[in-house]
């Protein structure tokens, strides 16, 4: 087990508990659960093997099991779980057999039939290998035979099936095969249940009998021109509220009318309905087509893509946000809006909770915050890591350090898309700070709109940050960011220096330096017992920028100043960097590695090979007189110098990736494709990749692992005192000089283990150390009465102390108002059970 | 902290590195006095005296009068002209209340400053006395070089020459006391030489050689160094050491005509030593500031035409330095000014304070009612931070709501360069710049134009404004017509730029010279690859830039002339 982290939080909308005290969130293979008041992580249910793909909350309407936790979730594993979230017990696991998608367990809560209870059934959006050749009996052999490799080649198609969860058995037939998973809707009282698909919406009402079979559910479809994207039903459940790519919010009216009323010769109920829209409306206004609709209105506020639709409980209000970062609040009645603008980036999902005043969305930088609606203010905020920044391809040949480790503390480093470096704290798996580069705001759509000039991806921000660099004591940090321009205006870079504030623990810009370099910054390694730093420049030339101490007691904004510029033969440098004890100043130059004395700025020595491959990484061994180089070209290498006798130590032609040295010990790692392995599976995808561990005085590999998706991923070493100083984990025995490899792929997620010996480099128990600190408020009761005094019964307090072990410590563990009476129980009398067994022994 | 995300981000006006200059702190102390006013006298200002008791009033001698200025407002406090004949050298007795002024005719005269009657009238020298100078000591006696190459000893009450001292051999211009003692005098004359008397004897007791006339001639506080201005060179003698010459200060380029040394300063506010600074004047119109401990240049003023005279109050509040075209600048330092006002002020209202009349406010007076409303928060009173609302500019409400166009135009309108780069570049960062200026009406062509020209040429500012002025002139082509002052701009435009390219050529042949020099100067201690001095590289950069866009323009001229001729010359 080693220690993973930074899953995404957004892949799949949360959910708040029945009292709305709770956020249940999809993170990667398990749920994670926080809590409300103070956004931080109560609890985790781990279990599921694949990723989670939806959250249901089982709400009770009795009274007496309206405490009790429970909630539904699926997984691409092809399992449904049944879970109790206060104690974390998983109760129930269906097996369904393939990849869930989506997943929605329509409830019957009119005039609470008990039948249904009985039998919970869902719909399960699942992968199904779609083969129009083979009937449905084939595809189910097909479907056992899953994973041979016959049918690659045809697209997995979705459908929409229905499972009996209670009794573990799928019913025949299915509502519908589409060829893209949506997220399946399933309205507040549980009587629809939508699903978009393309420019359609399927809508199904459940019948009022409960659901047997497929023929219980009556069909309606609805069409548009455009891409649809949301669905919403409100909860009369006589509204459909759906949105499409051009940001129009479209409402259908009395869908499925004939269908659904007809069949059922309700007519009290047809005209019912038209008295509470208080108009008569005319049949068929605004439909497309042959709809079953009553009417269709559309609501246009936004410009781009709308990504969620939700009706609030008591139907006034409809809430939409998407690409623009505005939460809107539409009130159906008046078409009034409020807005709550510059929430950061994309809204992907929303949750409403029973409380109407807290609602969550999702946003695509890897948060869910909580608003308030009553102050339409951002309440609380729970980010996670966030998304990576992809770098064009130009900048990938160039020694890119946009991911550094806070020396000292543990925290990683990471640009962001808004400009601003996140401190992520590994451990904890918690953001710790945040400092803004460069004052950003939110515009939505430019990334879509970047000019595909260079032929390259168009989602290139306009602005990034290429490197982080820290000073070896942490009290320097230096960034270069890179501007793209518009149409090759403002193109540059800038160099900006920051100093920690101590009392403040965070840090200061104390220089900024416009376009440092006449192109962008290739390389930037700070000295590391002095303030000074080197940059340079593919353009040939590099620059040593020292600090000023007066400058700075001036309270000058420009207090780091180019001492020096050097250049060996207008050559390119792309890598530079320091001696261990910072005599000796390394820069590469296209071919050849200059050695400078970074006092003097004279030139020591020049070593060179044959080979005419530029140099794309350069670094000292520390505690050692190494030099790693990796070159690329044809054919790539990989080589090792003795600086000691300025020659070749060993050498290898292996193409590199990245390189990362372990400052403590003599090790060095790379990530390199392994080209043969993925030119075996032809057009696998997610190339291949073999991360090995070098000890510089040896060619032989120590060891070599299998990594997949290698492509913007990246390497580190973190110095385990660092780890070790949060004071969360491992009172074994601890070599001071021992390092972790720390490996962050492309969607940001990371794991940390220690790359020599094979045991567990930290314990899976550090990461389950949440914060339980509760701001529970008063009850009533409290409120008039003051704080009632809580006496345990006499004899059972002496029966425990007398017990030696302390069983409340056990089920105890967690928040008060999340321990269910029935849960305190079990585990009570357990703990009894435990400790006679234990006397009878 | 949530809060703060949900704001707008306004604009910040770019900044840039302020130049290198070896101390800062120094230049910010002396240009913290503010050029106060300018007084046009009748002719060269030939002495400036401050008081030394405070205020600090001033006199200045000028033409056939001495005008006294208050040291607070430098107003015209009293004007002294009877005088037949051109005044020289008005200056203040040690206590300020008698002035006393050599003059063309040889005769020194005392006044009172309050009535302005001539007291006493010194008659002796036979020639113009451009040096006269009260004892430090005492209130009685005034030392007078004159130009027939005597030095005389009065004593005022009784109208009476006590010595004579005769051992120059020219005009005798200029003099000092020696501070520690009264009776040590040392005199500058034109015939290169510093003689030290010794009122006592009577006697030369050091002889000193300037080799140049003597213009001014300045003891220490110490008194045991001796600064002496003549011709372009002040020399630092030390004269306890025996008449040791110990600097010679040649940083001006003609005569220096003025010498002063200011009492011991803090510079910097958070320095916890002071220090003195010795000050010079010239006829090139330069005022340089020494530290005395290095005798190093740390501060330098130019002033628009010769200076003549120039003196330092005892405070430091007030400087003035008067130029040989009339011209009197008096520089005062605001803070100190104001706190020596309210110093002034405290002092006055000792004498009598009129007693405050405790009432007692009852409902029948009105301000019963507003009572309390001025009360100030006392220090442990809990403060409740008022949200305060970003006050945005303009340019930030347009970027705010994405109108690019406005939010240009707006920022065009401030006439500040950095806003102006600041917006555009938010504006490139939200790909909105090529939008901004497409379709701009006249009068914001116009004003993009003049932005363009101004700062076009600027290096910090190139990167972003040399493309971009190829663009705008690109997309605005069509719209040269339209208006004869666009296109009236459009060849300003062209003229500066061809004026950058002609600086620039010549900058690059200076390069060119400079480069061998430097690889030489290498060559002699380091191998051949080894670190070039980086020259101005960006320079070369920017001329690149700067030549692809007067050929634009170029070509854009001549599409548009083949239409009609159009006369070039505006």
């Amino acid at each position: 087990m080693r220690l993973k982290g930074g899953a995404s939080l957004i892949s799949r909308p949360p959910s708040f508990s029945t009292d709305g005290k709770l956020l249940l969130v999809c993170t990667g293979s398990s749920v994670s659960i926080f809590s409300v008041a103070t956004g931080l992580q109560v609890s985790e249910l781990e279990g599921h093997t694949g990723l989670v793909t939806s959250i249901n909350v089982v709400e009770y309407t009795e009274a007496a099991k309206s405490l009790i936790n429970h909630v539904w979730t699926s997984s691409l594993d092809g399992t449904a779980r049944f879970w109790n979230f206060t104690t974390g017990a998983l109760i129930k696991t269906v097996n369904v057999g393939k990849p869930i998608h989506s997943m929605v367990i329509p409830r019957h809560c009119k005039s609470g039939s008990k039948a249904a209870y009985k039998h919970d059934i869902g719909l399960l959006l699942v992968e199904h290998k779609r083969d129009t050749c083979e009937c449905q009996e084939d595809e189910k052999v097909s479907k056992d035979s899953k994973g041979g490799n016959g049918h690659l080649e045809i697209e997995p198609g979705f459908r929409v099936i229905l499972h009996n969860l209670t009794s573990q058995k799928p019913l025949d037939g299915h509502l519908v095969q589409v060829s893209s998973p949506h997220l399946l809707i399933c309205s507040q009282l549980g009587g629809l249940v939508g699903l978009v698909d393309n420019r359609k919406i399927w809508v199904w009402r459940v019948s009022r009998k409960g659901i047997q079979s497929v023929e219980s559910f009556q069909q309606v479809i609805l069409h548009h021109t455009k891409t649809l994207q949301a669905l919403a039903f409100d909860p009369t459940e006589t509204l459909v509220a759906g949105s499409d790519s051009s940001g129009r919010v479209l409402i259908w009216k009395n869908v499925g009318e004939s269908a659904y009323v007809s069949p059922l010769k309700d007519k009290g109920k047809h005209t019912k309905k038209n008295s509470k829209n208080g108009v008569d409306l005319d049949l068929n206004r605004g439909v497309r087509g042959d709809d079953d609709a009553a009417a269709l209105s559309s609501y246009h506020w936004h410009s781009d893509q709308v990504n969620f639709l939700m009706f609030s409980l008591d139907g006034a209000y409809l809430f939409s946000g998407g690409e623009e970062a505005v939460f809107v609040m539409w009130q159906l009645e008046t078409g009034e809006k409020r807005f709550l603008p510059r929430l950061g980036s994309s809204i992907l999902h929303f949750a409403g909770s029973s409380d109407a005043s807290i609602v969550s969305v999702a946003c695509a930088d890897n948060s869910i915050k909580l608003i308030n609606l009553g102050t339409m203010a951002v309440q609380k905020s729970i980010q996670g890591i966030k998304p990576p920044v992809s770098l064009p391809k130009k900048m990938k040949k160039l020694d890119a350090k946009a991911v550094a480790f806070q020396p000292g503390t543990g925290n990683l480093v990471l640009p962001a898309k808004d400009m601003s470096l996140q401190f992520y704290a590994i451990v904890h798996d918690q953001q710790s700070g945040e400092v803004q580069v460069t004052p950003h705001n939110y515009v939505s759509g430019k990334e879509r709109e970047t000019s595909s000039v260079d032929g390259e991806q168009t989602n290139i921000l306009p602005v990034f940050i290429t490197h982080v660099v820290f000073s070896r004591d942490g009290s320097s940090m230096a960034t270069a960011e890179c501007c793209q321009g518009e149409e090759n205006i403002g193109r540059g870079s800038c160099l900006k220096f920051w100093r920690r504030d101590l009392t403040q623990s965070n840090f200061i810009l104390s220089t900024r330096i416009e376009d440092p370099h006449n192109l962008e910054i290739s390389s930037l390694v700070f000295h590391p017992n002095l303030n000074l730093a080197v940059s340079c420049c593919s353009l040939g030339e590099f620059k040593v920028w020292t600090y000023d101490e007066g400058r700075q007691k001036a309270a000058s904004p420009s207090s780091w100043r180019c001492r020096s510029v050097g250049s060996y033969r207008q050559k390119q440098m792309l890598s530079a960097d320091f001696s261990t004890d910072g005599t000796l100043l390394s820069i590469s130059a296209e071919e050849l590695i200059t050695l400078w004395n970074p006092f003097s700025n004279g030139l020591i020595h020049v070593l060179g090979r044959s080979s005419m491959n530029a140099i794309k990484f350069l670094r000292f061994v520390p505690s050692t007189h190494y030099l790693v180089v990796a070159s690329g070209g044809t054919p790539p290498e990989l080589t090792v110098w003795n600086l000691e006798t300025l020659s070749i130590l060993w050498s290898y032609r292996i193409a590199v990736e990245a390189l990362s040295v372990d400052p403590r010990g003599s090790h060095f790692s790379i990530l390199g494709e392994a080209d043969e392995l993925s030119e075996g599976k032809g057009s696998h995808r997610g190339s291949q990749a073999l991360l090995t561990v070098f000890d510089a005085n040896s060619p032989a590999p120590l060891v070599t692992w299998s990594v997949r998706d290698v492509e913007e991923s990246c390497m580190l070493w973190l110095p385990s005192s660092d780890v070790n100083d949060e004071g969360s984990i491992n009172d074994k025995k601890q070599d001071s000089d021992q390092s972790y490899l720390v490996l962050l792929s492309r969607q940001r997620e990371y794991t940390v283990f220690d790359p020599l010996t094979q045991k567990d480099a930290l314990e899976p128990a550090s990461k389950k150390s949440f914060d339980r600190v509760e701001n529970k408020g008063l009850s009533t009761f409290a409120k008039v009465y003051g704080k009632a005094v809580h006496a345990l019964p006499r004899p059972e307090r002496a029966f425990l102390e007398s017990g030696g072990a302390q069983p409340q410590g056990k089920f105890l563990n967690c928040p008060s108002h999340l321990i269910s009476l029935k849960s305190i129980g079990f585990s009570y009398i357990e703990s009894l059970l435990e400790r006679k067994t234990g006397v009878a022994q | 902290m949530e809060g703060q995300s949900s704001s707008y981000k306004p604009v910040r006006p770019k900044k840039f590195a302020a130049s290198r200059k070896p101390s800062a702190a120094e230049s910010k102390y002396w240009k913290s006095f503010s050029s106060k006013l300018i007084e046009q006298q009748i002719a060269a200002v030939t002495c400036i005296n401050f008081c030394p008791e405070p205020p600090h009033d001033f006199a200045v001698t000028s033409s056939t009068r001495v005008s006294v200025y208050d040291g607070q407002t430098c107003k015209v406090k009293k004007t002294i002209s009877r005088f037949s004949d051109v005044a020289y050298s008005g200056v203040f007795r040690p206590d300020g209340q008698l002035v006393v002024a050599g003059g063309e005719m040889g005769v020194i005269q005392v006044f009172d400053l309050n009535s302005r009657l001539v007291l006493r009238q010194l008659k002796g020298h036979s020639r113009a006395v451009h040096w006269v100078r009260y004892s430090p000591s005492d209130k009685l006696q005034v030392l007078s070089g004159s130009d027939d190459t005597t030095v005389r000893w009065w004593d005022v009450p009784t109208e009476s020459e006590v010595l004579r001292l005769e051992g120059h051999a020219d005009y005798v211009r200029s003099g000092s006391a020696n501070p520690s003692s009264g009776d040590v005098w040392a005199t500058g004359s034109y015939d290169h030489t510093v003689n030290l008397w010794d009122l006592r004897t009577s006697n030369v007791v050091l002889k000193l050689q300037h080799g140049k006339p003597l213009e001014d001639v300045l003891f220490f506080p110490s008194g045991g160094l001796l600064a002496t201005a003549g011709g372009n060179v002040v020399k630092i003698w030390d004269i306890l050491g025996g008449g040791r010459l110990l600097h010679a200060l040649g940083s001006h380029q003609k005569t220096v005509t003025s010498l002063c040394i200011t009492p011991p300063i803090r510079v910097n506010s958070n320095d916890l030593v002071t220090s003195k600074r010795l000050l010079t004047g010239s006829l090139d119109g330069h005022v340089r500031v020494f530290d005395i401990s290095d005798f190093k240049v740390v501060h330098a003023s130019k002033y628009d035409s010769p200076i003549m005279s120039m003196d330092l109050s005892q405070s430091m509040s007030t400087m003035a330095v008067g130029t040989s075209e009339g011209k009197l600048f008096i520089r005062q330092k605001k803070k100190v000014a104001a706190a020596e006002g309210a110093n002034k002020k405290s002092i006055s209202n000792v004498i009598y304070e009129e007693p405050k009349i405790e009432t007692v406010l009852r409902p029948s007076n009105y301000r019963y009612f507003l009572r309390g409303r001025s009360e100030k928060a006392t220090e442990e009173d809990f403060y409740v931070a008022q949200q305060r609302r970003l006050k945005l500019a303009e340019y930030d409400r347009h970027l705010r709501k994405f109108r690019y166009k406005e939010a240009l135009v707006s920022s065009l309108k401030t006439f500040n360069p950095t806003v102006v780069l600041a917006v555009m570049e938010e504006l490139i960062c939200r790909r909105g710049l090529i939008s901004a200026v497409s379709n701009l009406d006249t009068t914001s062509l116009e004003l993009l134009l003049d932005f363009l020209r101004r700062n076009v040429t600027l290096p910090q500012y190139s990167r972003i404004l040399i493309p971009f002025a190829h663009k705008v002139l690109d997309k605005c082509a069509g719209d040269f017509c339209l208006s004869p002052s666009i296109l009236h701009q459009v060849a300003i435009l062209r003229d500066k730029v061809e004026d950058e390219v002609r600086l620039q050529e010549s900058l690059q042949s200076l390069q060119g010279l400079i480069q061998p020099l430097i690889q030489a100067s290498i060559r002699g201690w380091v191998a051949e690859e080894t670190i070039q001095v980086f020259i101005k590289r960006e320079q070369k950069l920017l001329q690149s830039g700067v030549l692809d866009l007067v050929c634009h323009i170029e070509s854009l001229w001549r599409r548009r002339g083949r239409g009609r001729v159009i006369k070039l010359s505006f």
